[in-house]
């Protein structure tokens, strides 16, 4: 078995050393092909991609057991390999294209065999299992690259949902407005919370008037998120002043028996932004 | 002369006009409210308190039992005519107090010293 896998990793050794210059000429021109056109790699890249990935190749057949997916070489294959697939990614490439590419990859070291008659029917046998190992794992290391990417991608568009979904204004010395629009859930709450406390400390914000003008309905969960809200922001030791509550969401409050006995509310943002006003005893004026 | 405000668990400074800021340190033991009330009490009338802040800034989160003492602690000083205020509550301890506890806790809040 040993000996197999001896007689197989040489075998490729000695023909990749051989037909090295034939190889990485093939490899640039299918990567001019694929990457080159739509500028997802420039010449340089492409010829030091070619190059580099072959020296890591031979690296990988020179050890006892290229299958290994402890040893340095491997590792540094699949490094490469996922470095490599990142940039493309990140470039606008296709995470199939690179997938063909691999595979075009593999077959370089199959053709470069096609002359050897020194390889018996298990030795192919032994190379193709070797080579398909070895580029199986290649190709998950180019999946997880896109899955990082992805997760990237989704995570930066949350923070970008997550900064629209809350914002906060200073709109005067220690006074933050905060319109709420849409459906208050917990996950929702818990984001404006914490954002909103944030900034109370960070602006030392006296004042916060949250304007529910844009919830369209409330339920018992939705209410006590508001709360919640409410009470976390005069805990902070800031003034709460709850605007816009419509009608309906006033009767749907009495209907669950929510108690608004502590929360300072108001008709109108306008009227909430009044109140702020006067307990900061900030005087604004209309010329005559 | 100013009398020594400090106690283990807690440090008393006069900050003027009848305002005491109590700092507690980490050595603070709410689980034996008793005797610590007696001796703020006993050093905020020597200090002829009127107000006295209670500093939260170095609690990152205020569980059940603290929000109790503190709420103990409250209606002491009310007793004696002191008022209470708890200043510098972190963005975290608010959140986390916001929703376990179903009420306002007894004790008023300020941004901080001045601004209540």
């Amino acid at each position: 078995m040993r000996n197999a896998m001896s007689k197989t990793r040489r075998t490729l050794l000695e023909q990749t050393k051989l037909q090295i210059g034939r190889m990485s000429a093939l490899i640039e021109a299918r990567a001019r092909d694929v990457f080159g056109a739509n500028q997802m790699m420039s010449a340089d890249e492409i010829s030091d991609f070619s190059v580099e990935f072959l020296e890591l190749m031979v690296a990988l057949f020179k050890t006892d057991d290229p299958l290994a997916h402890h040893t340095a070489e491997f590792k540094a294959l699949q490094g490469f390999f996922g470095n490599v697939a990142k940039q493309i990614l990140l470039r606008g490439g296709q995470m199939t294209d690179f997938l063909r590419y691999a595979q075009f990859l593999q077959k370089i070291f199959i053709e470069a065999l096609e002359g050897d008659e020194s390889i018996d029917g298990d030795g192919v046998r032994a190379i193709l299992l070797l080579l398909s190992n070895v580029f199986n794992e290649l190709s998950l290391v180019v999946f997880e690259s896109y899955l990082e990417e992805k997760e990237r991608t989704i995570y930066a568009q949350q923070e970008e949902l997550r900064e629209t979904a809350t914002p906060i204004t200073e709109i005067w010395d220690g006074v933050l407005t905060l319109p709420i629009i849409g459906t208050l859930d917990s996950s929702r709450t818990m984001l404006i919370m914490e954002a909103l406390l944030n900034r109370i400390a960070a602006d030392r914000a006296r004042a916060v008037v949250m304007d529910v003008t844009g919830v369209r309905a409330i339920d018992s969960q939705v209410s006590h998120h508001l709360i919640q809200m409410v009470r976390a922001v005069q805990l902070m030791g800031t003034d709460a002043i709850l605007t816009g509550i419509r009608p309906e969401i006033a009767r749907a409050l009495t209907n669950l028996n929510i108690d608004l006995g502590n929360v300072t509310t108001r008709a109108s943002l306008s009227d909430g932004l009044k109140e702020a006003f006067r307990r900061m005893e900030i005087h604004v004026s209309t010329p005559h | 002369m100013l009398q020594d405000a400090s106690a283990p668990g807690f440090h008393l400074t006069p900050i003027g006009h009848g305002q005491i800021l109590l700092e507690p340190s980490p050595s603070l033991d709410v689980g034996d409210p008793g005797n610590l009330v007696v001796a703020i009490l006993d050093r905020l009338q020597g200090l002829r308190a009127a107000t006295l802040f209670y500093d939260l800034a170095g609690l990152a989160l205020i569980d059940e039992a603290y929000c109790r003492w503190l709420e103990g602690l409250a209606n002491a000083c009310r007793a004696i005519g002191v008022r209470m205020v708890c200043v510098r509550m972190q963005p975290t301890a608010a959140f986390g107090l916001a929703q376990t506890q179903p009420r306002m806790p007894a004790f008023a809040t300020a941004l901080d010293v001045g601004l209540d």
